[in-house]
């Protein structure tokens, strides 16, 4: 079973609003292991979510990358690129150069506060001089812009943070 | 004066060759871009790396074959360097094409030496052209009748090869004239499929043949040598599986007549870079035959460097840039024996089918004369995309006997859970009496019964 990362961010949301520090879900084959605490620095969050089971004592965890000693860490860390709740992000559909505008100096497609329609062009993303656009997914208000004009974004990078009831 | 090496370079390659050539860039003091699939974010590379930048989702397709992703990322993050690795792109004339278009300098040959060794039919000609032995064989093939003819004078079994596969892709065995017609047909189809041209060409088929190579390195202004040879013999299905230097069991006029033929070659071209001519030693005859030249850098180069002392990927960079071949002699001193065993997460008992998933345990032995290129530890996820290779267990030793014996010892020490490996079935290979001996040949896996054989035609 493929985990995306919005079922990740789903289901810390959902140990978030809970008080229990360890919860065990077994479900078609599906083994979920969730701790916080204490218990989150013995098993890290690369091995929260396991698909199939694991032997405790066949775990090296010395040699397994510690995402930090804030056992808080493994959450913050998913949450940190993730949109605001309620809200949703706009992702470069490719790795390339991002532009605000369409050309050097003029007016750039949006800026903060403006109220889009789902399709409406947010920017462009240039790769080898071929230009893509990156439109608005859902209809609402520009909350945030995270990406300076001209830069270089990554494949899948959050772009625009869009307010569906702003 | 030029520098020595480029400042920075894009590693235009995933898994353990990307580790493999971000070592090399540190080594030398080159920063390196590793560019990285959503796949590969956590990889090992895109850590060690100067920078990372993800340039698409996990299939290849749309990632790491992308030749204008590549050169867009290493334009915007200031490479003046590439390295394309082996597979994906590396021998694809487009991407050495793209760099000098955009003032990258591509660490390989030029784009029309890559063109024309790529097409195995232009390839034999330019050994012919050296004066270098090639296998009995054919042109282009027209038609069935043709090709009745050609293997009729040949005799059966006979090889039908793609014009524009190569590393054992592409490639069938016709035992009798009764299969020909349709085994040409299925292989142009596949032909035309995998690689878009169908042309196909017959050639003779030795059946106790090693498979012996040359490394080789050309400044691109007229000087080559040579780094001696690996017998690369244990392969599956084609496909490599141990490899070592040097190739044992050559007689020392055969072995020099090997290196001098394989010189021709890449000096009639000027070569750039780092190269391998391909051979089929016929056993019986005591003959070397032609087969191809991979025009980048091998899997298996590992071995060549324990035994000779000299990192090819260092040598590469600077080649790269002009810096030509100093320091290295025109006759490389080989010292001792040195093995290589690919490790792949891959199950032996399904049929050798891969094994993705998280790496929950490994541990890997640490001796003397021991090396492991790997881009894995505890914790990485083996994604079900690439190719299966996970590790490169490298020996070197006094003698063949010696490293046969650390290589067993150091598989034997491996520990990898959470996925499955062909790390015993590695370990049955070493204890094959046949490979002891070295009387072993291409086809020894598949009479082991280890495997099943080669599609039969």
């Amino acid at each position: 079973m493929e985990l995306t990362r919005g079922d990740v961010d789903q289901i810390l949301q959902l140990i978030d609003r809970v008080e229990f520090d360890v919860i065990d879900i077994e479900w078609k084959g599906l083994k979920l292991h969730l701790s916080r605490g204490q218990a989150a620095v013995r098993a890290p969050a690369q091995d929260a979510v396991t698909a199939g089971p694991v032997a405790k004592d066949e775990r090296h965890e010395a040699t397994l990358p510690v995402t930090g000693e804030d056992p808080a860490a493994p959450q913050a860390q998913i949450t940190d690129t993730a949109v605001p709740e309620g809200c949703a992000g706009v992702s470069a559909p490719t790795m390339g150069t991002f532009y605000r505008a369409p050309e050097p100096g003029s007016d750039p497609f949006v800026t903060e506060g403006a109220t889009v329609q789902a399709g409406d062009t947010l920017g462009t993303i240039e790769v080898m001089k071929v230009f893509s656009a990156v439109t608005a997914g859902t209809a609402g208000t520009i909350r945030e812009i995270r990406v300076e004009d001209g830069a270089l974004v990554e494949y899948g990078q959050l772009l625009f943070v869009v307010d569906p009831d702003g | 004066m030029a520098s020595l090496y480029p400042a920075r370079v894009l590693v235009a390659n995933r898994g353990e060759i990307a580790v493999r050539i971000i070592r090399a860039c540190i080594a030398c003091g080159v920063e390196a871009v590793a560019v990285v699939s959503e796949a590969d974010r956590a990889s090992m590379a895109a850590r060690l790396a100067t920078r990372s930048v993800c340039i698409g989702p996990a299939p290849a397709q749309s990632s790491y074959l992308r030749p204008e992703l590549l050169i867009h990322a290493a334009l915007t993050t200031g490479c003046d360097a590439l390295h394309p690795g082996y597979g994906f792109l590396s021998e694809q004339p487009v991407l050495p094409e793209l760099c000098a278009q955009n003032g990258i300098a591509f660490i390989g040959p030029s784009s029309e030496v890559i063109a024309r060794l790529g097409n195995k039919l232009e390839a034999r000609r330019i050994a012919e052209e050296a004066g270098v032995p090639v296998l009995p064989g054919s042109t282009r093939i027209d038609d069935a009748a043709m090709a009745a003819q050609l293997a009729g004078e040949m005799g059966y079994p006979v090889l039908v090869k793609a014009a524009a596969g190569g590393g054992g892709r592409g490639m069938k065995v016709i035992e009798a004239q009764s299969h020909l017609a349709s085994v040409l047909h299925t292989t142009a189809s596949e032909a035309r499929g995998a690689f878009g041209d169908p042309t196909l060409y017959l050639e003779r088929f030795i059946a106790d043949a090693r498979h012996v190579e040359v490394q080789v390195l050309g400044d691109g202004k007229g000087r080559v040598l040579h780094l001696a040879d690996r017998d690369c013999s244990l392969q599956r299905r084609y496909q490599k599986v141990v490899e070592e230097a040097p190739a044992a069991k050559i007689p020392p006029d055969v072995r020099n007549r090997m290196h001098q033929a394989a010189l021709r070659i890449v000096r009639a071209l000027d070569y750039e870079s780092a190269g391998t001519v391909e051979f089929l030693y016929d056993k019986a005859e005591d003959a070397f035959y032609f087969l191809e030249v991979n025009t980048r850098l091998q899997v298996e180069h590992p071995v060549t460097e324990m035994v000779t002392g000299i990192d090819i990927v260092a040598a590469q960079l600077r080649i790269a840039v002009g810096g030509g071949l100093p320091d290295l002699p025109d006759r490389p001193e080989v010292r001792g024996h040195a093995i290589e065993a690919r490790v792949a997460a891959e199950s032996p008992a399904n049929g050798f089918q891969p094994s993705p998933g998280r790496i929950t345990r490994w541990d890997m032995p640490r001796t003397d004369g021991l090396r492991i290129d790997t881009h894995c530890e505890a914790g990485t996820l083996i994604p079900p995309y690439y190719d299966s290779l996970i590790a490169k267990v490298i020996v070197h030793a006094p003698d063949r006997a010696a490293a046969i014996d650390r290589l067993r010892r150091g598989l034997e020490a491996m520990a990898i859970d959470g996925i499955r490996t062909n790390r015993t079935f590695l370990l049955r290979l070493l204890d094959d009496p046949d490979f002891a001996a070295m009387t072993h040949n291409t086809r020894s896996i598949d009479r082991m019964g280890a495997a099943p054989a080669p599609e039969p035609a």
